[in-house]
C-alpha cells in the first residue's frame, strides 16, 4: 500500500538554525560539502530562516545523475545539521530573446 | 457568489453536440486501475504526458511561464527521439500525449511525423499552440489525427492580442494570421466531419480585465467548440507578478461570459482554479504519477514547475539522451516521485501556482484524506477521456 502522508507536516526548523546567522548557516553546511568529495562541486550561497537553501554548482552534472546526487546532499544535511532543509541550485533565465522583452527577472 | 457549490457540475463536464467536455476537472474516474494500483503502492504509467517538442516559440506572451521554466541545456529534439519516445510510451501505457508545456511545438520538424505516428500506434494526441505557424498544409496533415487543438488567444481584439502575445499593438498581423488558420481548421473539420475538438483560450491576468467578453464574443464568431478562460500561473516566489486577490473583483464579468455560450460554442470558466487563487489544498504531490511533464529541451521532470535549473533535484533524465522507458523504470523516477508524495515535499510552498496536475493531486489528496473518494466511472466516456 502507498505510504499515507497527506496529512503530515512538512519538517520546520529547530531553535537553533533559526538563531544562527545566514553567515554561520553557510558555513556549517559548506563545511559538511567539503568533508565528501562526491559534493564538493557544491557551494551554499542562500540559507533562510525557513531552512531553504540554495547551492551554486562548479560543474555541469548530466540530467540522468543531478536529481538523485542532490537529494542524496539534502539528506546529508538534514541528517547532519537541520531536518527542515530544503535545497534548491541557483535558478537559470530564460534564454527567449524575444521573451526576454518582457523584462521578466528571476531571483534566487 | 458562492461557486464552489457547483463542483459537482464541473466534474461531470459541460455538454456539447459531441459529448461531455470537462476541463474544469479531472478524468480520474474514468482510469480507475492506474488509481487502484497507485493506491497499492505500484510503479504507475501516467495515463498523460504533457509535453513539448522544442522550447522554441515566435510569440513573447506577457502571461507565459515558460519563462521561469530554463533548464540547464536544451537538446536539440530529432524526429527519431521523439518517435521512439511515443513506442516507450506505448509499451509503458501511456494513454494520451498532449503537447503543450514550455514550447511551441508547430516549429518543431518532428511535429507532423510525432502527431501521425501517435495516432498510428493508438495512443491519443492533443496540441495546443499560437496557431501562427500552422498554415492549411500543416492543417490538413495533422487535423485528422488529433483530438483536440486548443489555440492560445490572449485576447478578442487585434491590437490586446498583439500587445499581449507580441511586439505590440500595432503588430496586429499575428491576430489575423492565427485567425485565418483557426477559420481554416474549423472549415475542415465541418468538410471531414472530423472528430477533433477545436477551442481557443484565454491566460486571464487582473489587467486583461476588458478582454473577457471580446475574447467570448469571438470563440463564438469563429464557430469553434468552446472558449475557456482560466487563471495565470506564477511561481513561488512571484515572478511573473500574478495578482490573486484581484480575480475576485473579475466574478461578475466572467459569469456574464458563460452565458454567451450557445448550441455550437460554449464558453467555459476554470472556476476551481481562479477560485483557489493560487493556493492549493494539498501538500504533496501526487499528480505527476498520473500526468507527466516533459520540457522541450527534453528534460523529463514530474512536472513543469521543475523544469528550471532551480528545481535540479527533481530532474530526471533527457529522452534525447536516454531512452524515456529507461528513465521510467529508473531508481531516480521512484525515489523523484516517492519524494514528491512525501513530507519532505509541500506543494503550498514550494512550487509554483496551480500547476497542471492540480486537478488531479487535488483529487487523489483528497481521496486518500477520505475527503471524497475515487469511484469508478458510471457514466458514458467523455471527450478526450486520456487528457486528464
Amino acid at each position: 500500500m502507498i505510504n499515507n502522508y497527506s496529512n503530515s507536516k512538512t519538517p520546520t526548523p529547530n531553535k537553533e538554525w533559526v538563531a544562527k546567522s545566514e553567515i554561520v548557516r553557510l558555513e556549517e553546511i559548506n563545511t559538511q560539502l567539503k568533508k565528501d568529495k562526491a559534493f564538493d562541486i557544491f557551494l551554499a550561497i542562500n540559507a533562510q530562516d525557513s531552512g531553504q537553501v540554495v547551492i551554486s554548482i562548479n560543474k555541469a552534472i548530466p540530467a540522468n545523475e543531478r536529481g538523485l546526487m542532490l537529494l542524496e546532499l539534502e539528506k546529508k544535511l538534514k541528517l547532519s545539521i537541520d531536518e527542515s532543509i530544503t535545497i534548491w541550485c541557483e535558478p537559470v533565465g530564460d534564454r527567449s530573446t524575444l521573451r526576454n522583452l518582457r523584462g521578466v527577472k528571476i531571483s534566487i | 457568489m458562492t461557486l464552489k457549490k457547483n463542483y459537482l457540475d464541473k466534474i461531470q463536464g459541460i455538454d456539447t453536440p459531441e459529448g461531455k467536455l470537462i476541463l474544469d476537472s479531472h478524468k480520474l474516474s474514468y482510469h480507475h486501475d492506474r488509481v487502484e494500483a497507485w493506491e497499492n503502492g505500484e510503479l504507475i504509467a501516467p495515463v498523460s504526458v504533457d509535453m513539448a517538442l522544442t522550447r522554441a516559440c515566435g510569440a513573447m506572451c506577457s502571461f507565459c511561464y515558460a519563462m521561469v521554466q530554463e533548464p540547464q541545456e536544451r537538446a536539440s529534439i530529432k524526429t527519431q527521439d521523439a518517435l521512439n519516445l511515443l513506442d516507450d510510451f506505448k509499451e509503458i501505457g501511456v494513454r494520451g500525449v498532449s503537447l503543450i508545456s514550455d514550447g511551441e511545438s508547430t516549429l518543431s520538424k518532428a511535429y507532423v511525423p510525432f502527431i501521425q505516428h501517435a495516432a498510428n500506434i493508438g495512443i491519443d494526441v492533443g496540441n495546443a499552440t499560437n496557431g501562427w505557424e500552422w498554415e492549411p498544409e500543416k492543417i490538413e496533415q495533422v487535423l485528422p489525427s488529433l483530438s483536440w487543438v486548443r489555440f492560445t488567444v490572449a485576447a478578442g481584439t487585434p491590437e490586446a492580442y498583439s500587445k499581449i502575445m507580441f511586439k505590440g499593438t500595432e503588430h496586429t498581423k499575428v491576430f489575423h494570421r492565427a485567425m485565418s488558420n483557426i477559420k481554416y481548421a474549423v472549415e475542415l473539420k465541418k468538410r471531414l466531419n472530423l472528430k477533433v475538438t477545436l477551442g481557443i483560450q484565454m491566460v486571464l491576468l487582473p489587467e486583461f480585465k476588458d478582454e473577457i467578453i471580446p475574447f467570448s464574443k469571438l470563440a463564438v464568431d469563429l464557430g469553434v467548440d468552446y472558449g475557456v478562460i482560466k487563471h495565470c500561473s506564477d511561481d513561488e516566489l512571484g515572478t511573473l507578478g500574478v495578482d490573486y486577490s484581484k480575480y475576485e473583483d473579475m466574478y461578475d464579468l466572467l459569469a456574464q461570459a458563460e452565458h454567451l455560450s450557445n448550441e455550437k460554442t460554449k464558453i467555459i470558466i476554470k472556476w476551481s482554479k481562479i477560485e483557489d487563487k493560487g493556493i492549493p489544498t494539498y501538500n504533496r504531490f501526487y499528480g505527476p504519477q498520473f500526468l507527466l511533464q516533459i520540457s522541450g529541451s527534453g528534460l523529463v521532470a514530474p512536472s513543469g514547475m521543475f523544469f528550471n535549473a532551480r528545481y535540479s533535484k527533481f530532474h530526471i533524465g533527457n529522452f534525447a539522451e536516454d531512452r524515456f522507458k529507461d528513465i521510467f523504470y529508473s531508481k531516480r523516477y521512484k525515489t523523484i516521485m516517492d519524494y514528491l508524495a512525501s513530507p519532505y515535499f509541500d506543494a503550498q510552498t514550494m512550487m509554483g501556482t496551480l500547476p497542471i496536475q492540480h486537478y488531479v493531486s487535488e483529487a487523489l489528496d483528497n481521496h486518500l484524506k477520505g475527503v471524497a473518494k475515487i469511484s469508478p466511472a458510471s457514466s458514458p466516456d467523455p471527450l478526450h477521456k486520456n487528457f486528464l
